[in-house]
């Protein structure tokens, strides 16, 4: 299967900071990929290189076999962008906003209104944006970068400081595109969701890609595999941690169950950010 | 499954965007058509006619036969005076003052004007002017009544015979510098037309600017460049945005006012133009503020220099050369010479060459700014 995307020794530079420096990956069709940083690590640079609003310095980007740039609407025509801000008509209606652009990829005939319905957005479909809550906007926003039914998906932060509702919707939105067969590029920098949607995650700290593997490979690899549990008797509490890979794991946990002290047991599996800290050795959200 | 549009099927779209967010816009769909409304009522509020004639008034009556008298001897065929008898002072001096401007001047002589003159004593005259007579013409006046002193003293003191009045005087020659624009001088309405059009121009160019400056702001360029439109799809459609704002308005007024009575190819050809410099003013206003105050100060800072050539119509002489290489000079000379003196393509075809070239580099500038602006949001 030949990838939506790839990119390979890709790098920017604004004046001396060195934003992205050197990555390389790819991602299929169908495959959601977590880019996974802090803020300032490079991913919104990344993906306007990705999408052609910066042109990298050194390094390549195909999308699709072709290759991407400003003024190559042929590509344009086959990806979406979800931006981080917010940026919409707010003039103008959802229902404007979605048909204008439309128009601006060809579309003869467009569906507004089951798009609006998507995003539960139908109800306020010619209210104007500017009457919209933050995450009315968002939906909207995620409404128009699948528009087109792209094969490419890019998406920065698209759940950021959202309200649970809305960032289920968008999340749900997000795995029925990839089951349609887009290949989708996620930015976020919440670990939960990362490790709930994508399929395989990269670390970007510092313009630097670290790895780019599936989250159950990262976890086997740098995550602690231990159960912890917790013991009560009398007026003692206590915790005990075994190692499942200790040759008596087993045997001291059938014991510790069977001793009918057992409060809680507790899966002390790695979380991403983990990992993150482990391999880049700093903190996401910082 | 989209597919890729054509250009014009994109440019289009943008505009017909645009157009709906300018009409969208409180700000511009109050202040748009208020000033049209505005620059009309000026217009029509100003006087259509010019008077090269200045009526004196003159008590007692019977004198008013000889200033006429004294008055056509120097002056030929000049037709530039009008003389009236008062038999009353006060109706003299009341009617200077009437509202209409009906007499300009009184002068108001004893009724022993004469005697006063022969026995020496001088006796009073007065002279009726309102504040707007310049002190020029208040002086010329004093020397006019003490020639007629002179000319009374030596027609009754009889030291020459009457015909021989009056004193013969050096031969005088007027000679006027310029165009003499005596008896086809340009009434102030129509004067103020072609400053009336690019206020207009340039107030839509405000508008084109706050659409720009919104574009930028809120990144929904970045938006559009995502997508098959390309950043000269984006720059031409705001372009077009700006004309068709600035044409329509322009159109509008000129319709009102009468402007198309005169060539209305070669007016056509003016507003174009016109709107081509507005629409430049308001890309490169939207791009260089980084919100609407910001846009808002850019635009009066280009606005300000294009009006200058429209307001030093007001004034005689010749503009210096500083104004003449401003970018809306020969625009405004253009529209003032075909919108105000009726002029044709001979007069206006070396105006609108030059207003085209600024047009060009205007443009040139705003779509590179702008260009680089929207690629580096």
């Amino acid at each position: 299967m030949d990838p939506a995307l790839f990119v390979e020794n890709l790098s920017f530079s604004y004046g001396r900071l060195k934003a992205v420096q050197g990555i390389s990956f790819h991602l299929n069709p169908g495959e959601i990929l977590g880019f996974l940083g802090p803020n300032g690590a490079g991913k919104s640079t990344t993906i306007k290189m990705l999408t052609g609003l910066l042109t990298p310095d050194t390094g390549s980007i195909q999308i699709l076999g072709m290759k991407m740039s400003l003024d190559n609407p042929e590509v344009q025509a086959r990806i979406g962008v979800c931006f981080e801000e917010k940026n919409l008509y707010m003039n103008m209606t959802g229902r404007e906003n979605l048909k204008f652009f439309s128009r601006l990829f060809g579309l003869k005939y467009c569906d507004v209104d089951t798009l609006l319905r998507r995003v539960d957005l139908a109800h306020r479909a010619d209210d104007r944006v500017s009457m919209y809550s933050k995450g009315m906007r968002q939906r909207l926003m995620m409404a128009r970068a699948i528009i087109n039914s792209p094969d490419v998906l890019f998406l920065d932060e698209p759940t950021d400081g959202l309200d649970p509702v809305s960032s289920r919707t968008i999340r749900n939105i997000i795995r029925e595109q990839a089951v349609r067969g887009a290949a989708v590029l996620l930015t976020t920098h919440d670990m939960w969701e990362a490790d709930e949607l994508s399929d395989r995650v990269a670390f970007l700290n510092e313009g630097k890609l670290y790895v780019v593997d599936t989250p159950d490979s990262l976890k086997m690899k740098y995550g602690r595999r231990s159960v912890k549990i917790r013991l009560g008797g009398g007026n003692q509490v206590r915790e005990e941690i075994i190692e499942l890979g200790a040759a008596d794991a087993g045997d001291r946990i059938r014991e510790l169950i069977n001793s009918d002290n057992v409060m809680t047991i507790h899966t002390e599996e790695a979380t991403l950010e983990d990992i993150f800290i482990e391999i880049t050795g700093r903190g996401l959200d910082v | 499954m989209s597919i890729v549009p054509s250009r014009m099927a994109i440019i289009v779209a943008i505009v017909l965007k645009d157009l709906r967010e300018f009409s969208r816009d409180r700000l511009w769909m109050i202040l748009t058509p208020i000033s049209l409304i505005f620059m009309i009522v000026i217009f029509l509020i100003l006087p259509d006619t010019v008077s090269e004639t200045i009526t004196l008034g003159v008590y007692p009556s019977y004198l008013a036969e000889s200033f006429s008298m004294l008055i056509n001897h120097e002056a030929g065929e000049f037709q530039g005076l009008e003389i009236i008898g008062f038999a009353d002072e006060n109706q003299l001096a009341d009617a200077v003052l009437d509202d209409s401007g009906e007499i300009s001047i009184g002068i108001a002589l004893p009724v022993d004007f004469t005697e006063s003159i022969l026995s020496g004593s001088g006796g009073s005259v007065s002279i009726y002017v309102t504040e707007s007579i310049p002190q020029e013409m208040r002086r010329a006046l004093s020397s006019g009544v003490r020639e007629i002193a002179y000319a009374v003293q030596a027609v009754y003191a009889g030291r020459s015979p009457l015909s021989t009045l009056p004193v013969v005087l050096p031969h005088l020659q007027v000679r006027i510098l310029g165009e003499d624009m005596v008896g086809r001088q340009v009434p102030l309405r129509y004067r103020i037309r072609p400053i009336l059009v690019i206020m207009i121009l340039l107030i839509e160019a405000l508008a084109l600017a706050g659409l720009v400056s919104v574009e930028i702001e809120h990144r929904t360029a970045t938006a559009l460049l995502v997508t098959p439109a390309r950043t000269g799809d984006f720059l031409t459609a705001k372009c077009i945005t700006g004309t068709i704002l600035a044409v329509s308005q322009a159109f509008l007024f000129l319709l009102a006012t009468g402007g198309f009575l005169f060539d209305w190819l070669i007016v056509s050809v003016l507003i174009l133009l016109g709107a081509g410099m507005a629409s430049a003013v308001g890309m490169l206003s939207g791009t260089s503020g980084r919100d609407f105050m910001g846009t808002l100060f850019y635009g009066t800072i280009f606005i300000i220099p294009l009006m200058i050539p429209a307001l030093s119509i007001m004034f005689p002489g010749r503009p210096s050369v500083i104004i003449r290489l401003l970018p809306s000079y020969g625009l405004t000379e253009a529209m003032s010479g075909v919108l105000g003196e009726g002029r044709g393509l001979r007069f206006a075809a070396p105006h609108i060459l030059t207003t085209l070239l600024w047009d060009i580099i205007l443009l040139g500038s705003a779509f590179f700014l702008l260009r680089r602006r929207v690629e580096s949001l």
